[in-house]
This record gives structure tokens, sequence and C-alpha cells, in this order.
């Protein structure tokens, strides 16, 4: 089985001008997302793979493959330092 | 846009039976909210600082508050916010002075997107024409009926900065949800709202002028940059 991430529960967004802002509200924590980030976020609603959010930063910013995977793992650790996300099969 | 004299003196709290209506009443000895009496039949607002009084009740009612100003440009509301001495009262003046309906002057109350009218004066720490002197001498400038309530449009956040014109320039998302994170800061029942993300959401700006300056200019600036940007 493929693991997806998605975000917890009580996990509440919102998107303005092509940028997310987020409230962790078990955690009482306003977020605000970046740009690159903003574009993989609502992924993280229903759930994806992190092959699927490497894939789709490469394609929006046009990276090499490599440096999208670096940039996925490094942003996906900085949510998980926040308890941002949950994993599901 | 509902036009209504009585929401001026209270705030208009549906689903509440009898009436509508959260009025400030019992004078300056023991102010208490009542939700028995309309608006007119005994309510008054002591000060417009007393509308914090409010805040708990409104909360458990499902509406939020933010610490700030409220003018109607075009049929549409604008909360002015700014940390204390950033001039928000004064502001505001300047704006009724200008013509403009004055929605709130302290306590802006929201449900969903929807401000409300509060409180019909302005109390001002300088002397204006045709004002009351108030206790903690302050000068009471009594505005005129506001619209029961308007859409939020937007947030102008107020802030000094040294010899400039006044100017208004467009925040960020991310810099307006600081913003507003950081106002509730300290005053528990503001923190972790989801309505904060909500008015994050919608355009916001940042006036920038002189404490020097003139406060008409800046009302001027605001007015018609405001209207340039709804039109």
């Amino acid at each position: 089985m493929t693991e997806h991430l998605r975000l917890r529960e009580g996990v509440h967004w919102r998107e303005a001008e092509g940028r997310v802002i987020a409230l962790d509200l078990p955690g009482g924590l306003y977020l605000t997302v970046n740009r690159s980030g903003s574009v993989l976020w609502p992924m993280l609603q229903e759930g994806a793979t992190r092959d699927e959010l490497v894939n789709r930063l490469a394609a929006e910013f046009d990276l090499p493959p490599e440096r999208a995977s670096t940039d996925v793992d490094a942003w996906l650790a900085a949510l998980d330092a926040q308890h941002l996300l949950e994993r599901v099969e | 846009m509902q036009d209504s004299r009585a929401a001026a003196f209270g705030f208009r709290v549906e689903g509440l039976a009898p009436t509508p209506w959260l009025a400030v009443v019992g004078g300056e000895s023991l102010p208490r909210l009542d939700a028995r009496n309309a608006p007119g039949e005994g309510a008054e607002i002591v000060q417009p600082g007393v509308a914090h009084l409010a805040l708990p009740e409104l909360r458990a009612l499902g509406r939020v508050a933010l610490h700030a100003a409220a003018i109607v440009v075009d049929e549409v509301a604008w909360a002015l916010i700014g940390t204390r001495k950033t001039g928000k009262s004064t502001l505001a003046y300047a704006c009724h002075r200008a013509g403009l309906t004055i929605l709130t002057e302290d306590v802006l109350v929201l449900e969903g997107m929807r401000a409300f009218a509060g409180p019909r004066c302005l109390d001002l720490r300088v002397a204006v024409e045709r004002a009351e002197i108030v206790r903690d001498e302050r000068h009471r400038v009594t505005l005129p009926p506001a619209p029961a309530e308007a859409p939020l449009a937007g947030v102008v956040y107020l802030r000094w900065e040294d010899e400039v014109r006044p100017a208004l320039h467009p925040l960020d998302p991310g810099e307006r949800l600081t913003r507003l994170a950081d106002g509730a800061r300290g005053d528990a029942p503001w923190r972790g709202d989801i309505e904060l993300l909500e008015v994050a959401a919608l355009p916001g700006y940042e006036l920038c002028r002189s404490q020097s300056g003139r406060v008409e200019d800046a009302a001027a600036v605001l007015l018609a940059e405001l209207s340039a940007r709804q039109a």
C-alpha cells in the first residue's frame, strides 16, 4: 500500500491571491505558506503521496526531479515538526 | 443595505428572544448588557469602550469581535485596525467629517463577513468642535445613524511613519494574518478564530502616515484609494 499524506483534522485554511494561510486549531497556531508550498497544500486536503507532490512541484516550477524531491522532503519535514500531517495507507 | 436608526444603539443579535437586540443599559454606575430592551427603550451606550462588555456574550453566539473601527465606503465596510495610539479614532473622525458613515469606532462585531454597527459616538483624546467632554478627559462626538450591518470588504492597518505623505499599500495574505493574529494576542476570546482566516483572506492595505501630517489628508487618501479599488 502507498502511504498518503494529508492534513490533520483541525487544520483550517484559505487561499488568497495564490497564497495559503492556515490555522491549526488544536495547536492555536496561525501559519502562512510560501508560494511553492501553496501549490502543494490543496493536495494535502484529500491526501497525496510524496511522489505526487514531487511531480506537481517539478511540473509547476519546471524543476529537475532531484531538486523537487529535496524541496518536498524539506517542506514535509517542516509540516511534520508542527504536527500538521497524518499518514494513511 | 438595511438602514436602522435603532441598530446604532446596540448590537443586533439574531435569534435572541424576545428581541434581536443586545443593548447596554444601566447608566455610568453599573452598565450591563440587556437582551430584553430594544434600543430606545431605556438602553444607552455609556461610552464606546463599554462595547467590550459584549464580547463574551457575542462569542457565545458565534460572533467574533475585532478591536477595530469601521467605515462604510460605497455600501461596504472597511475595518481600521491599529495598535493603541495609532490614531484609529481620530482617523474615523476625519472620515466622519468627510461625510462617510462610521459603522463602529472601537469594537467591530462580525458574523461571517457581515459587520455590525456599534455605538453611535466617538471618544477622542483631542478637542474637536461640538464635542462633549466626558470622563477621562475624552471628547465625545455623537455620530449619525448607521446601517445595521454592511458586508466587510477588507481591512486597513494603520501605521505611523516619519515624514511620509499618506499612502495606501497592499499587504500580502501572510502579512495580513500576522497582523490580525498579533492584534488578537493576549486576548483569549479572540485567539484561534477560524474567522480571522476569513478576514485575512479579504483585501488588506497598510495606511502609512506621518504623525505630523494632517489627518484630513490621510482620510482623503484613504477614501479615494478604497473607492478606486472597489470600482
